[in-house]
This record gives structure tokens, sequence and C-alpha cells, in this order.
């Protein structure tokens, strides 16, 4: 019989070749480099790949010169600082998690330059200059929570601007007044969680948005009312249930009932079956081209799709991946390992807070 | 060359075509390197000249989102051009010139935040915004992608800029809401499935209608309903228009409901509060005693019952010890006390409650109230008194208010007539439809909505309400086979209906309508078997219970128990149940019947009943019987050895185990004998199931014995 597998090797040979042979198409992603250090690491730390000391060395020594002397980290040298890659450049050093990858960050810019992006009614500004919506207030607050900084002047109304971004479909826009779009509604949702504040949305609406956006046929994700599927959301609207389950839980809900607000099978299909490049690399959609930044977060949703609540997996036993936090989507150890970096001896009661249960094996 | 399934052949690359590929690129990136380098240079020596500006241009075409290049950009556009620019026409020139810039990039990368972040800078610099071409422009957008959300969240900036400017001319942000609105409807024309539009036309009618008289609104609304049956009768399977609709009808906002107040014991004071759905305690409630007419807070502390204390449907306040109380209590719930969990609906108004404690001969209160007893203790109603109420700081918070009901999302406020004759007319509407395509699951499903909204006007113990419920629990069943995929969606919802149905006895309106409270005459049993319930959707209501039947239903988990304060009896056999959790908090409980279900493990039982013994309510120590035949844990273990390891684990419960109960034994033996009497070969059916073997274990708290 026909039998779904995950290809690991190939896809780990797609992540490699990708490290030292980017194409010039590649030129648009020059503002983007430390997602692309996380996005590789990221999906070679899935996959079960041990990071190469050579990737590791290269990866903090990039990162090093990325880093803003105000604060933060750019798109690359000499660029300014970004919130965004700014979160990603904080997880690609917390994958790697040694010593000399920690101590690249400098907190008390890092602390700064949130602070110079924050804004009065709760939300962050993605750059100087730059524009506002969740994805600010996601990357700004996950940065912080790895490191310790977290302040109340950062969290000062940050719950309450993105309740506002609640449409009256039950998901979440970018901004408050415009449609909901599972990517932003992934940010905030990751957001409310760290800061504990999950409590503000409206619980009911907000289900059934999220369980809506999976489509009957395909079994994978849309991003919004009556648009396509998309790999992409398998990850955005995938990534929503683990910290759903939580509030539905805390709601008063049974835990057995959360298996049920999504197919997981039929995602898990989906990524396999339709999202996977025959050369490695995952797709958002078999007509399309892979593309690496679909690699690890179709990796990442397979991941949450298997690991939600007990251990799913469709297909071949081999397909199974490492855990990651649903929240700061890095694999549990590593956040582990940050946090007690980051909080020393405080460490252990931080862990407990945010090492959310929801994933138990 | 084409290859059998009509695709063309991956041709592999020749080595030469690879050479001179991987030259041609060579030379692209050695381009793109010079410029980031020249790039470092002009910022180093902060060139503000046209070359500069040149080498941004380069860069930005091929890296749109390189926002730190934006930002350089502009900085050389200020400083370099802008400030010593002669006049307006020459700055506006500028600014046209990178508005055009911007527009020609857009095309090949729609979607990057930078580009319209850049074109905001410009049109919000410039001195004569030319507003009209940007509508102009960002609409020629939404023709190559009508679902840009950039393309959208753009237009209604550049409205929200215009509607700033005439901020005084009320008329000119009308004419333009009501542009735009005809805008969404020339694209809903174009494809009706285009949610975007519907979205952006749900926030332009509030706008429209902020200032029309009844009658236009009225008309207004109708021609949106109109528009809908359009849109649902061409294609009643597409979800915008149906997701249109429930907007305009809008959700009449549940308010929070107090089901009661009582106390479980007076030494140390112990008070019970039940809500009507799971809450979350914001500020504890206050609990005062009077001494010589003045209020003295009574220290003490409130906790939710289950594992998570700080969220729950019942609510227990116990005395701290030598606190000393007065022969008045006076609980009072500010409205700002407590949120509901799932929807964020709050109390509408402060409640007070006052208790008498001058008489605590516990029969005599059992006598007069004829109410409940714990263990050995004693719940009774206390007074219920309704605000108004001095507020923590020293406000006075009004009589309850009335909740004001909507006819349509358009009305804040209307009449209860009114909005039942709209959701009367758009039922009957959706039934014709249902009629017509009885397979599609949109109108259905609307149809169930707008029957529950309907619902909400009515007294739970009406008639119609219970027409209603009917009806709706015949529409999840249909819900159920002609959509699979979400059958527990709707098995959920199913059982929401039916509970509410099976309950109605434990609930009346209160006089401050639409709030419930608990019944003046309780029922001691409830019979919920065979209902094909999934879960206990609000378990507060069965706090007065005495024995609850659930068998053969599709229950999953036992956490519901936590609520059943008075419970002894529970039969839950013949369901999904896979582990024991809440009884922390049904002290009460002598006998808990779960045969025919999926526990498997020892552990999964006992765990249940750890904390059993040290419950607060259990001072009156306890024993309880659990039936666990057919389980497969009867299977995987069983024997003394289990026993021995399980009795040290559970510490100072006692467990007791006998393989089968007497109960079983009988009714096998009477099967038997009336098989041999009569010949036939009998099934011995006990609650709905042939039992083979049966598991009683006993705990026992063994303190009060």
């Amino acid at each position: 019989m026909f039998r779904l597998e995950l290809r690991k090797l190939r896809h780990v040979k797609y992540v490699l070749g990708a490290i030292d042979k980017a194409g010039t198409h590649l030129t648009a992603l020059d503002a983007s480099k430390p997602w692309l250090c996380y996005w590789i690491l990221h999906a070679l730390d899935l996959l079960g790949y041990r990071i190469p000391e050579r990737i590791a060395v290269r990866t903090i020594s990039t990162l090093q010169h990325i880093q803003s002397p105000t604060g933060g980290f750019g798109g690359g040298p000499g660029q300014e600082a970004h919130v965004a890659t700014t979160y990603a450049a904080i997880n690609a050093l917390a994958i790697i998690g040694t010593k000399e990858a920690y101590d690249v960050i400098n907190r008390e810019t890092l602390k700064d330059f949130l602070m110079s992006v924050k804004q009065k009614d709760g939300s962050f500004t993605m750059a100087v200059g730059g524009e506002v919506d969740v994805r600010g207030s996601y990357c700004a607050l996950s940065a912080a929570t790895i490191t310790n900084i977290v302040t109340p002047e950062l969290t000062a109304n940050a719950a309450e601007f993105i309740a506002r971004c609640q449409t009256y479909e039950g998901g979440l826009g970018g901004f408050p007044g415009v449609e909901a779009h599972a990517g932003y509604t992934f940010c905030g949702l990751a957001a409310l969680e760290l800061l504990g504040r999950t409590d503000i949305l409206n619980l009911d609406t907000f289900t059934k948005w999220s369980a809506s956006r999976q489509m009957s046929m395909e079994g994978g994700f849309q991003g919004r009312t009556n648009k396509l599927v998309d790999g992409c959301y398998a990850f955005w609207t995938g990534g929503i249930f683990p910290i759903l389950g939580k509030m539905l839980e805390t709601a008063g809900q049974d835990q057995e009932v959360l298996d049920f607000v999504y197919d997981r099978d039929g995602l898990q299909e989906y990524l396999l079956a339709a999202c996977q490049s025959k050369t490695g690399g995952l797709r958002d959609k078999p007509s399309k081209h892979e593309l690496k930044d679909i690699a690890p977060g179709g990796l990442s949703a397979l991941l949450w799709t298997e690991n939600y609540d007990k251990r799913k997996v469709v297909g071949s036993p081999s397909n199974v991946l490492e855990i990651t936090h649903p929240v700061l989507n890095i694999r549990m150890d590593k956040v582990r390992k940050a946090f007690l970096h980051y909080y020393g001896k405080a460490a252990e009661d931080v862990i407990e807070e945010v090492d959310i249960e929801i994933i138990r094996c | 060359m084409e290859s059998r399934h009509g695709r063309k052949k991956e041709q592999a690359e020749s080595p030469e075509a690879l050479k001179t590929r991987e030259e041609k690129e060579t030379v692209l990136v050695r381009e793109y390197l010079a410029l980031k380098d020249t790039l470092k240079e002009i910022v180093e020596s902060n060139k503000r000249d046209n070359d500069a500006l040149k080498v941004t241009t380069a860069l930005l075409r091929k890296s749109p989102d390189y926002y730190t290049i934006w930002n350089v950009r502009r900085t050389i556009l200020k400083e370099g051009f802008l400030d010593n620019a002669s006049d307006d026409e020459t700055a506006n020139k500028i600014y046209t010139g990178e508005l055009e810039f911007v527009q020609e990039n857009l095309k090949l990368n729609p979607k990057s935040y930078w580009m319209w972040n850049h074109r905001r800078w410009c049109l919000e610099s410039m001195s004569q915004p030319r507003w009209d071409k940007e509508l102009a422009m960002v609409g020629k957008f939404l023709e190559m992608d009508a679902r840009n959300f950039h393309g959208w969240d753009y237009r209604r900036y550049i409205i929200r800029q215009l509607d700033l400017k005439d901020k005084e001319a009320k008329d000119k942000v009308l004419e333009r809401a009501q542009s735009e609105f005809d805008f969404t409807i020339t694209k809903i024309h174009q494809n009706f499935s285009n949610y975007s539009a519907w979205h952006n036309r749900s926030t332009l009618l509030g706008k429209l209608a902020e200032d029309m008289s009844t009658e236009e609104r009225e008309a207004i609304v109708d021609n949106e309903f109109d528009l809908v049956k359009n849109a649902i009768y061409t294609d009643p399977e597409d979800q915008s228009a149906w997701l249109y609709e429930l907007w305009l009808i809008g959700r009449e906002e549940r308010s929070i409901s107090i089901l009661g107040a009582h106390v479980i014991s007076f030494h140390p004071l112990e008070i019970v509060v039940a809500f009507d759905e799971t809450v979350k305690m914001r500020n504890p409630f206050t609990v005062s005693t009077r001494v010589d007419h003045v209020a003295i807070p009574l220290e003490g502390e409130w906790k939710a019952t289950g594992s998570d204390s700080a969220l729950g449907s019942v609510w227990i306040f116990q005395q701290a010890p030598g606190a000393v109380y007065g022969p008045t209590v006076e609980i009072v719930i500010f409205s700002d006390d407590v949120c509901a969990v799932r929807a964020g609906s709050k109390l509408p108004a402060a409640v007070c409650y006052e208790l008498e404690t001058l008489n605590q001969n516990l029969d005599e209160i059992s006598g007069r109230l004829g109410r409940l007893v714990i263990g050995q203790n004693l719940m009774y109603d206390v007074t219920k008194r309704i605000g108004p109420v001095t507020g923590p700081d020293g406000t006075l918070e009004t009589q309850a208010v009335h909740p004001k009901h909507r006819v349509t999302s358009l009305t804040e406020s209307g009449s209860l007539d009114d909005r039942i004759a709209l959701l009367e007319r758009e039922i009957s509407a959706v039934r014709e439809l249902v009629e017509l395509e009885p397979d599609c699951k949109w109108p259905i499903q609307i149809l169930s909505t707008l029957l529950s909204e309907l619902r909400k006007t009515v007294s739970i113990h009406s008639t119609q309400a219970k027409v209603i419920d009917d009806e709706c629990i015949e529409l999840q069943e249909k819900l159920i086979t002609i959509d699979p995929l979400r059958q527990e969606r709707y098995e959920d919802r199913r059982t929401q209906l039916v509970f509410d149905r099976e309950t109605l006895s434990i609930i009346q309106d209160s006089k401050r309508f639409p709030e419930i409270e608990y019944s003046a005459k309780q029922p001691t049993n409830l019979d919920l078997s065979m209902r094909g319930l999934t879960h206990i959707p609000i378990s507060s209501y069965l706090l007065h219970l005495h024995t609850l039947n659930l068998d053969s239903n599709s229950i999953t988990s036992t956490r519901f128990l936590r609520n059943l304060l008075n419970v002894r009896r529970v039969n839950l056999s013949n369901n999904l149940i896979e582990h024991l959790e809440g009884m922390q908090h049904a002290p009460s409980l002598e006998f808990l019947t779960l045969e025919n279900n999926m526990i498997a493990k020892w552990e999964d039982v006992v765990a249940g009943f750890v904390f059993w013994g040290e419950g607060k309510l259990a001072r009156t120590g306890g024993h309880v019987k659990v039936l666990l035949g057919n389980n497969p844990v009867v299977v995987n273990e069983g024997g003394e050895y289990v026993l021995e390891k399980r009795w040290e684990d559970v510490g100072k419960v006692g467990v007791e185990i006998q393989w089968q109960s007497e109960e079983l034994r009988l009714a096998e033996e009477a099967l038997l004998a009336a098989e041999d009497e009569t010949g036939a070969v009998g099934n011995m059916v006990v609650d709905g199931t042939r039992r083979v073997s049966a598991t009683v274990v006993e705990f026992d708290a063994g303190l009060a014995h």
C-alpha cells in the first residue's frame, strides 16, 4: 500500500544546499538574512539533523555583524534594526544554543530598540518609520520573552491593541478595522499567550473562524474567508490550534474536544502528499515552485498536528519530527536551554509558566 | 516535447547552459554588491545628491523590501532636495516622481509593505496630495487582485485621510462613504465570493447609518438583505454573503447570570455562588458582616471548584481561621468582578446577597427551607437583593439595566418586537431556501443561528422556546448527515441544545429577564441517559442533584463532577471515558458506575481520587464505590498485585476491590434462571448493555469512620 512519507533526507539536502547556493533570485531577500538563518536552522532542527559546527560558527558571525549598534537586528550588515528580523535572529541564536550564540545579543540595546518601536496604543511598528501591525507585537514580545527583558512598559496596552484587531468574523486583522487573516491571527494569538491574556478574545467566534479555515477537499488551510488553500497557512492557521486548545481547556472544555476542532490527518496528508517537492523542500500547492520559507513553516505545521495533545502521525512512522514550542517556534529543549541562560535561577518558574503543557507526548 | 501527462518534460541543463547561466548570475551579483558598497559610501559620507538617489533606485528595484534603503532614500530626498526646494511646485514634482517610481514597482510587488509605506509618506508630506488619483490607482490594483488586503487597507487609509481633511463637512464625509459603499457593490457584482468587499461594506454601513432616521435605516437594511438574498440564491454554498447576513442580524449579547448563592457550613463559614457559565474572577467578591450598622470585611478566600482555581462556574468562599462574623453577612458581586471566559460578556449589574446567621440549627433550617444537604452540612438559599449597591469607590451602582435589544447590527437599541419581527421575517426567507436546497449546509446553519437568536427573546419555559429547541436539534442532526466532515462541531452544538432542553426543570427566568436562576424547587434526580451528549456544557446546573444518570452517551471526561457538590450516585456507563478527574468537590459521592468505558490504566482511576479525601468539603469523610466492569483496565491489569501497589500510592484513601459486583452476580443468576425456564437464549441487559464481568473499587476517605 502507498505510504505517505516525509522525505527527510531530501529536505535536509535541499536546506543544506540552500546555504551555499543562493541564486540571484534571492536578492529580494537581502533585507531578510536572519530569516534565512532561522528558517534553515529551524528546518534542520525539526528534522533532527544536528547543526554542523561550521554552520553554527558562520551563523553566529553573520548575526554579530547584523546586530544594530542601536539595538536589535537588521536584515543584513549595516541595515537598520527591524522587529521581524530581530525575532528571527534571536530564534536562530537560540537554536544554536551555545554561550557564544547567546552572548551575541546585546540585551540592553535590544530593550531600547523595542521601546523605540513601541506605540502608546500598545502596538509596535515593524521598524522606525515602518508600518504598524500585530506581527510587530508578536515578534517584539517573543524576542523579549526569550531574552528576559519583558517590562511593564513594553507590555502596556499590548493585549488591548491585539483585542481590537478581532473582527466580527472572529479572527484577527493586522490592525483594528481590517479583514481577519490567519497570519495576523497567529501573531496576535501567540502574542496574547506570551502576555497571558488570551482571555481577552471572544473565544466562541475565534474558535469558529479558526476551524472554518480548513478546506473540506484539500485538508490544508486557507488564510481568509473564501480564499484558496495554501501550504503556508498550514503554519499560520495550524499554529493557532495548540494555543486555542489550551484556551478551550481553560474555558472548561474537555481536552478531547480539541481533537476535532480541526482534522489533523487531513492537514498532514495535504502537507505530505501535495506540498512535498521531489527535490526536497515544501511548497504552498502542487502547481508552485518550492520555496524555502515554506519549508520550516510546513514542517512546524506538520509537527503541531503530530503533537497536539497526543501524538498522531500520518503515514510512515519515520515522519515523526522533533518537538517545538507552540508560541516561540523553536525546539522545546532549545527553549529550556535559552531560559536557563537568560533567567538563571528563576528559569524553573519561567519554564513552568511558558512551557505550555499542550504538547504532551 | 510533451510527456504522456501533457506536461513538458524537464530537460537536464547542459554543462554549457549551466556555465552561461552561472556567469550571468555572477555578473548580476557583482553589480548588486557594487551598488551596496556605493550605498555604504553614500551613507557614510552623507551624500545627498542625484547620484545617491539613483543608487537607491537601482537597489530598490532589485530588493523592494530592503527597508533601510527606503529610509536612506527618504533622508536623501528630504535633506538633499526637499529642504532646498524653492517652492511647492518643485517639491510636488519630486513627490510625484516618487509616486511614479513606487507605482511602477508596486505592479511587480503589490504586497510589499514598504512600498505602500513610502507612498503614504509622500502623500502626507505633499502640500497638495491628489487623493482622488490615489483612489483611482488603488482601484486598478484591486482589479488586478480583488483580494489584495494591502490594496483594501490602503483604500481605507485614503478615505480616512480625506475624511480628516473634511472633518467639518459632514456631508462630504457621508458622500464619500456612499461612494465607497457603491465601490464595494461593484466588486461584489464582479465576484460575490469576495469577502474583502463584504467586510468593507460592513465597516461603511455603520458610518452611513449614523445620522439616519429609523425609516431610512430600515430602508437601507432591507436593501442589504435583498442583496444577500440575490447572492445566496445564485450560489447557496458560497459563504461570503451568509457571513454578511449574520453580521447584519447581529448577535444579542448574552449577559452572565448568577444562578444562586447558598451556605454550605457555618463553622467555618462556607458560601457557594453558582454562575451559568465559566467565569474569570477579576476581583474577589466582597464578603462583609455588619457590626453596629458598619460593614466590616470578613476575611476569607474565594476559589473556583476544580483544579484551576482562577476560572469556574461554581465559586466557594471559605472564612479565614479566626475571623468572626455577626448576625448578618453580605456578599456583593460587582459587575466588573467577573467576565465570561467564552465571549467576554459581563454581569449586567451588581448583585447583593444577605445571609442571616442567627439561626444556625441545621436541622431546623433544613426543615424550613427543605433544601440541600452536603454530607452532613446544609445549603440553603440566602436572601437575594438587587442593587443599588455602593461600589468600592463609593459610587452607587444603579439598578439592573435591562439589556438593550438590537434590531440589526446597525441599531444600538430598539424594541424587542422589532427584533422579533426581523428575525421571523429572515427565518421564513431562509426556510424557503432550505426547502429548495435541502442538502445545502449553509442555509441550515443560518436557520439554526437565527432560531437561536429568536430563542433569546422568549422565556426559557415558553412553548416557543421548546419548539425552537426541538427544531434546532433536528437541524444539527440533518447537518451531521450532509456535512459529516464537521460532524463533531454539530454534535457539540446538539449536545448544548439537548442539555438546555433536558435541564429546564433546574432553572427558571429571573426577575431580570433574560437572566436566569435556579428554580425554587430543585429536582434531586436527573435522567440524561441515551441523549447523545458529548460533554456536559454547564455543570453548575447540576449543583443540587443527588442522582445523575448519564448512561449511554458519548461523554469523554468526568471533569464536570467538580461542580456536583451534592451528588451521591452518578451513572456514566457506556461512555468514552479514559480517566477519572474532577472528584475533589463531589464529597457526597457514594456510587459511580463506569462500566463499559475506555479506562485502560489503574492509575487513571485512582488519580481521580487522590485529592478526594483531602477536599475541604469532605470533612465528613466518605466511601465511594466505583463500578469498572468491561473496561480495558479489567483485562490489562488486575489481581492482587495491582491492588497492593495502588494502596501505597493512594495513601490515606482506602481501596477495596472485588472482581464481580453483587448486583451483577444476582442479575446474571436471574438471567440464567430465566433462560433455563424459557429455554431461550437471552442477553442480560442492564442499562442497555450486556455485561460479562464487573469490578467494584471502593475508596474510603476514612476520616470520620
